[in-house]
C-alpha cells in the first residue's frame, strides 16, 4: 500500500519542553495507524502539527506526496486531511444536523446530506437534537460525523473513545471498523482494547519521541515499550 | 401553548409594522407632526443598529467603531449633496449628485471601503484588542472629519435639502418617513437572509468556534471580514439617511458615544436576532425622549432604567418568551 501521510523528523518545542522529538511516521492507505503514549506525551499536539493548527519548529510534512508544510489549515482540509478532538468541540448553539452541515458547506456540499454522516456515525436519531441536549458519548460521535463529512483521505482521531463507557466504546470500535479501507486514519488512543481491535500498525510515543512502532504482537513484547508504557497501564 | 407563542411572535411584528405605517396619520390626528421626525429617527438608527448586529450578534465581534462607517456614510452623502448644489466637482474629478439612490450607493462604498481596510487590520486581534482597535479607528476617522475644513470640520456640513428619489415630495416628512420605512425593511429581509443562508451559517458556526470551523476547512478570517464589510455598509446605509433627515452631517455623528449607543441596543434588544437591534433602537430613543421631556437630568434615570432592562431581559426584548 502507499503511503497517503508522511511525518519526517518533526520537532516542537514549548519553551524547554520538547513536546515533538524528531518524529518520523507515516500512514499508509487504508489502513489503522495506531498511536499510543502516556499522558502529555504529545499526541495532540502532533496532531496539532499534521492539520496546520500548531506550527513546527521543523520537519516536514506531505500527503500523496505533496508538501503541507506552507498551507494553511483549511487548504489541508481540503487535501484530505481531517481531525476530531479529545474533549469535543462542537457547536453549542447548533443541532446535530447543523454541526455537520457546516462542515458540507465549507467544501460545496449540500447540507442535506448531513444525515448520511450522522448515520455513519450511529447518531441518525439525534439528528434534530441540539448539542448541548446530547450525551458526551453522542458528542464524540458527532465529532467523527463532523470530520467524515469533511470527506477525508485521513482521519486524525485524538482519543474517540475517552470518557465513553463500555458499550458506547465497543459502538465506537465499531463504527470505526466500518470505516476502515474506506478511509485512513492515525488513531490516538489510551483503550488498549479497541487499539489491539482496530490498528493494523501501532505506535509508540514516549515524552516527544517514537520509542517503538510495529504489529500489535511485538508491541506487546517490546521492553522498552513495557517498561515506559503499558508497565504503567497494568500497575 | 407552543402554538399561541408562535402566533404572536409573527402577530406583534406585524401589529408594530401596521402601528408604523399609520404613524404619520395617527400623529396628524394627535396634533404631534414631531412624532413622524422622531420615528425616522428610531428607524435610522435601527438600521444601524442592526447593521451591528451582523457583526456583533452573528459573527461575535465586539466593534466600538460602528460610528465611523455611519459617519463615513453620511459624509459620502453630505459631500454628493453639497457639490451637486455647488456643481462642483469632488476632488476635482466625481460629481456631485442630489438623488437619494446615487447618494446611498455612494454611501454603501464608502463606508465598506472604510470597513474592508479597518477590518483587515481589526480582525488580526480578537477580544479586549479588537474593540480598542475599532475604538481607535473611528477616533482617528472622528478627528480626520473634525480637521476637513473643507466640508465644514467641526462644524459640520448643512445641506441645502434633502436628495430627490422618483419625483416624490422629499421635503415632506411622512414622504421621508415611509422612504425610510423601507429602505429599513429591505435591510431586514436581507439580514433574514444572510442569517440563513451557507453564510450566515458558517459565520454562526465561527462565532461558536473558531478551532472548531477551522478544522472543518473553514478560512475564517474571509468570513469575519466579510461580515465586518457588510456590517460596516449598513451602517453607512443608515448614516446617508440621517444626513438626509437632518440635513446636516457632523463629525458628532462618529463619536464614539454613538457606537456605544449602537451597541447598546443590541443589548437592549437583542444581539444575533433579526428585529432586536431594531426594537432596541425604538426602545432608546422613545426611554431618551419621554424622559428628556419629564426632567433635564434625564440620563441619570436613563442608566440604571437600561441596566435593569438589560437583567431583567436577558438575550434582549426580542427574546421574551423565547426558550435560550
Ligand atoms: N500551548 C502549550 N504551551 C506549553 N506547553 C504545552 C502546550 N500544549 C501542550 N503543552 C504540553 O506539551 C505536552 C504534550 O501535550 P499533549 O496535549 O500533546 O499530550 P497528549 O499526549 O495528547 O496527552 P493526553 O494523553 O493527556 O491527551 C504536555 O506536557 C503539555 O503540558
Ligand atoms: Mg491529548
Amino acid at each position: 500500500m502507499s503511503v497517503l501521510l508522511a511525518i519526517d523528523d518533526l520537532v516542537k518545542n514549548y519553551g524547554g519542553l520538547r513536546v515533538t522529538d524528531h518524529v518520523t511516521l507515516d500512514v499508509l492507505g487504508g489502513e489503522i495507524h495506531a498511536l499510543i503514549g502516556p499522558n502529555g506525551a504529545g499526541k495532540s499536539t502532533l496532531i496539532g502539527q499534521i492539520m496546520g493548527e500548531i506550527k513546527p519548529d521543523a520537519g516536514r510534512i506531505s500527503l500523496e506526496g505533496h508538501a503541507l508544510d506552507a498551507l494553511s489549515q483549511a487548504a489541508r482540509v481540503r487535501r484530505g486531511l481531517a481531525r476530531t478532538f479529545q474533549t469535543p468541540d462542537t457547536l453549542g448553539e447548533y443541532t446535530a444536523q447543523e454541526n455537520v452541515a457546516v462542515a458540507l458547506l465549507a467544501r460545496g456540499a449540500p447540507a442535506r446530506d448531513a444525515a448520511l454522516y450522522l448515520d455513519r456515525a450511529g447518531l441518525a436519531a439525534r439528528a434534530q437534537m441540539r448539542v448541548a441536549d446530547l450525551s458526551h458519548g453522542e458528542r464524540k460521535q458527532l465529532e467523527l460525523a463532523i470530520a467524515l463529512a469533511t470527506h477525508p483521505r485521513v482521519l486524525l482521531l485524538d482519543e474517540p473513545m475517552a470518557g465513553l463507557g463500555p458499550t458506547e466504546s465497543a459502538q465506537m470500535v465499531e463504527i470505526l471498523r466500518g470505516l476502515r479501507g474506506e478511509v485512513a486514519m492515525l488513531l490516538v488512543e489510551h483503550d488498549m482494547k479497541a487499539v489491539f481491535a482496530l490498528a493494523d500498525r501501532i505506535s509508540v510515543l514516549v515524552y516527544g519521541a517514537i520509542i517503538a512502532s510495529g504489529d500489535a504482537a511485538s508491541i506487546q513484547a517490546d521492553p522498552l515499550v513495557r517498561e515506559a508504557y503499558l508497565g504503567v497501564e497494568e500497575a | 401553548m407552543r402554538d399561541t407563542q408562535k402566533h404572536i411572535r409573527i402577530a406583534l411584528p406585524v401589529a408594530a409594522l401596521a402601528l408604523l405605517v399609520a404613524l404619520p396619520f395617527l400623529a396628524q390626528l394627535a396634533g404631534q407632526p414631531a412624532l413622524v421626525t422622531l420615528a425616522t429617527r428610531m428607524m435610522i438608527l435601527g438600521l444601524a443598529a442592526s447593521a451591528l448586529n451582523i457583526a456583533l450578534g452573528f459573527g461575535g465581534l465586539i466593534s466600538l467603531g460602528h460610528a465611523a462607517f455611519y459617519g463615513v456614510g453620511a459624509y459620502a452623502a453630505g459631500i454628493l449633496t453639497t457639490h451637486a448644489a455647488e456643481g462642483t466637482l469632488f476632488l476635482g474629478l466625481i460629481p456631485g449628485s442630489d438623488q437619494l439612490l446615487v447618494n446611498m450607493a455612494a454611501a454603501l462604498l464608502a463606508s465598506g471601503l472604510a470597513a474592508a481596510i479597518i477590518g483587515a487590520l481589526a480582525l488580526r486581534t480578537s477580544g479586549i484588542q479588537f474593540i480598542m482597535i475599532t475604538l481607535a479607528f473611528a477616533q482617528m476617522l472622528f478627528f480626520f472629519f473634525v480637521a476637513l475644513k473643507a466640508y465644514g470640520g467641526d462644524d459640520g456640513l448643512s445641506l441645502r435639502r434633502r436628495n430627490q428619489l422618483f419625483g416624490l415630495n422629499m421635503r415632506d416628512d411622512a414622504t421621508f418617513f415611509y422612504v425610510t420605512l423601507v429602505v429599513l425593511l429591505a435591510w431586514l429581509g436581507i439580514c433574514a437572509r444572510l442569517l440563513h443562508s451557507r453564510f450566515g451559517l458558517i459565520l454562526g458556526g465561527i462565532r461558536q468556534s473558531e478551532r472548531r470551523m477551522q478544522a472543518v476547512g473553514v478560512d475564517t478570517f474571509r468570513y469575519r471580514w466579510l461580515a465586518f464589510v457588510i456590517s460596516g455598509m449598513g451602517a453607512g446605509l443608515a448614516g446617508a439617511l440621517m444626513a438626509n433627515l437632518g440635513r446636516f452631517v457632523s463629525p458628532d455623528m462618529m463619536h464614539w458615544t454613538t457606537s456605544g449607543e449602537l451597541l447598546i441596543m443590541n443589548v437592549l434588544g437583542g444581539a444575533g436576532t433579526i428585529l432586536g437591534p431594531a426594537i432596541g433602537a425604538f426602545a432608546l430613543i422613545g426611554f431618551e425622549a419621554v424622559l428628556a421631556g419629564w426632567t433635564e437630568h434625564w440620563q441619570i434615570i436613563l442608566g440604571p432604567l437600561l441596566v435593569l432592562m438589560v437583567l431583567a431581559f436577558r438575550g434582549g426584548l426580542a427574546r421574551i418568551g423565547r426558550r435560550a
